[in-house]
């Protein structure tokens, strides 16, 4: 109950900072881009759309992550609110939790926003929208879940700007995190294969959650594809906010 | 004066003189731009960290855009294959790019063996769609007028799910009336009919028009 309170304060906050605006950057990149680029195309609009308006619901929504996520501690530490609310018998983990909930609540608000907006464009253009391109939404929804708790567990013990660089840097890392298996497969070193074998375990396999290329030949998951990714997505992020809370726990305030 | 409209006079006198000052850079960009298209190879699809997608979208709205500027211009090709190539090897199973491609680089790049090889390059990738396989049939007939070739690749074309009925036709009417001009009139009746693309489309009518003309003229000794 403690980290639903914090989580409604959270989600006000991230409102208070017009993170939803972030909608409209999303419906220029697909309305603009349907638009636009459909002349350009040559037959393909709908695919130039649906494409486009895929990535950049993973791409705006890592964006509003980083932006809102990554003073989410902070701002509670510089205002110092974070010694009232902990002066209560609110526990850290409780707090941390709190954050990560309303983060969440704000991303599913704009996400949902953001697939209705390509759902709504796609149905106008060709009166025809695959369920794999739903598929493909919910993959990056899981995805941003875990970008989210990543920005989570950074900002709270480093500063905004290092919390943003490292959840964007771990982003980037976690669509590579399949190579580095390979690498490891590969290498002739074995210490070498070893160190690239537990960097890979502790990336985030963001890969799993890609399902554009599928969605646009209408594939859809089959249950264990989608079940497994979940699964990930959901001990990931509960591994994530422990390490987290222990690291927050450990904090001297002054 | 208002400290408001002070910042904004200073900010529009900057912004004026910036642009005064800018070089040219669309002209300057206009001469290299050919030779800057992206990378190509294996690290390709590892650089757009999962966007392959969208990545491919924007490569073919690239092709498309040099396309149109050389075919209203020079009417020269050079980078046309270069394009589509990395267009599939972003996304393998997009056929537009391997069809549209190898058309342009028959027809009007005059480089029929890029095109020939982006067509291979598509059959590799998708060896059951059947628009690839009958745009090879196609090219072999009106191109290179190889037609035991065009039979045999309607015929596979033919094959393929979700294949047409005209392809069935096509592979038939090809092994026994090879070269006959009605063949081609219909091949590129067909293409017209068939395609999305707004320029194949018009260029395919125009062909049409082209050939039918040319039956008349010749009278019924010619047809």
């Amino acid at each position: 109950m403690k980290a639903l309170a914090i989580a409604l304060n959270t989600f006000r906050e991230a409102r208070r900072d017009r993170a939803q605006w972030i909608l409209l950057l999303y419906a220029v990149v697909v309305l603009g881009g349907a638009a636009v680029l459909t002349p350009l195309a040559m037959g393909e609009g709908y695919r130039v759309t649906r494409d486009l308006g895929l990535a950049a619901l993973s791409l705006i929504g890592l964006i509003m992550i980083v932006l809102v996520g990554s003073g989410l501690v902070h701002k509670e530490l510089d205002r110092r609110t974070v010694l009232t609310v902990l002066a209560k018998p609110v526990r850290r983990t409780e707090f941390l939790i709190g954050k990560y909930l309303g983060l969440m609540a704000m991303v599913t608000l704009i996400f949902a926003g953001m697939v209705l907006l390509l759902a709504g464009t796609l149905l106008i253009m060709e009166r025809r929208l695959e369920p794999a391109v739903l598929c493909a939404a919910g993959f990056t929804y899981a995805e941003l879940g875990v970008m989210t708790a990543v920005v989570v567990a950074f900002s709270s013990f480093v500063s905004p700007a290092l919390a943003g660089i490292f959840t964007l840097a771990m982003a980037v890392m976690g669509h590579f995190s399949g190579d580095l298996l390979r690498f490891a497969d590969t290498a002739g070193n074995p210490v070498l294969a070893w160190l690239s074998r537990g960097v890979y375990l502790v990336l985030p396999h963001l890969e799993s959650f890609n399902w554009r290329a599928e969605a646009a030949y209408g594939v859809l998951p089959d249950p264990s594809q989608a079940g497994g990714a979940a699964l990930y997505a959901l001990l990931y992020t509960a591994s994530l906010l422990a390490l987290g809370s222990g690291i927050f726990t450990q904090r001297e305030f002054r | 004066m208002r400290p408001f409209l002070r910042g904004g006079l200073a900010a529009a006198i900057f912004w004026a003189a910036a642009v005064w000052l800018a070089p040219d850079s669309a002209s300057g960009r206009a001469e290299r731009e050919e030779f800057l298209y992206y990378p190509s190879g294996p690290f390709l699809r590892n650089a757009v960290m999962g966007y392959d997608q969208a990545a491919s979208a924007v490569a073919w709205l690239e092709t498309v855009q040099y396309y149109g500027k050389h075919a209203r211009g020079d009417q020269h090709f050079d980078y046309l294959y270069h394009l589509c190539d990395v267009t599939t090897e972003l996304d393998p199973h997009f056929t537009e790019p391997y069809t549209f491609g190898s058309f342009v680089l028959l027809t009007e790049g005059k480089r029929p063996t890029a095109g020939m090889k982006l067509l291979e390059k598509g059959r590799e990738n998708n060896p059951d769609s059947w628009k690839i396989f009958f745009e090879s049939g196609f090219i072999y007939y009106i191109a290179w007028k190889d037609y035991p070739t065009a039979a045999y690749y309607f015929t596979r074309s033919s094959e393929m799910p979700g294949a047409p009925e005209v392809t069935e036709r096509f592979a038939a009417w090809v092994s026994t009336r090879a070269g006959d001009v009605r063949t081609a009139i219909l091949l590129w009746q067909e293409l017209a009919d068939r395609t999305t693309n707004p320029e194949l489309k018009e260029k395919a009518e125009k062909k049409v028009k082209e050939l039918t003309a040319q039956i008349l003229e010749a009278g019924p000794a010619g047809r």
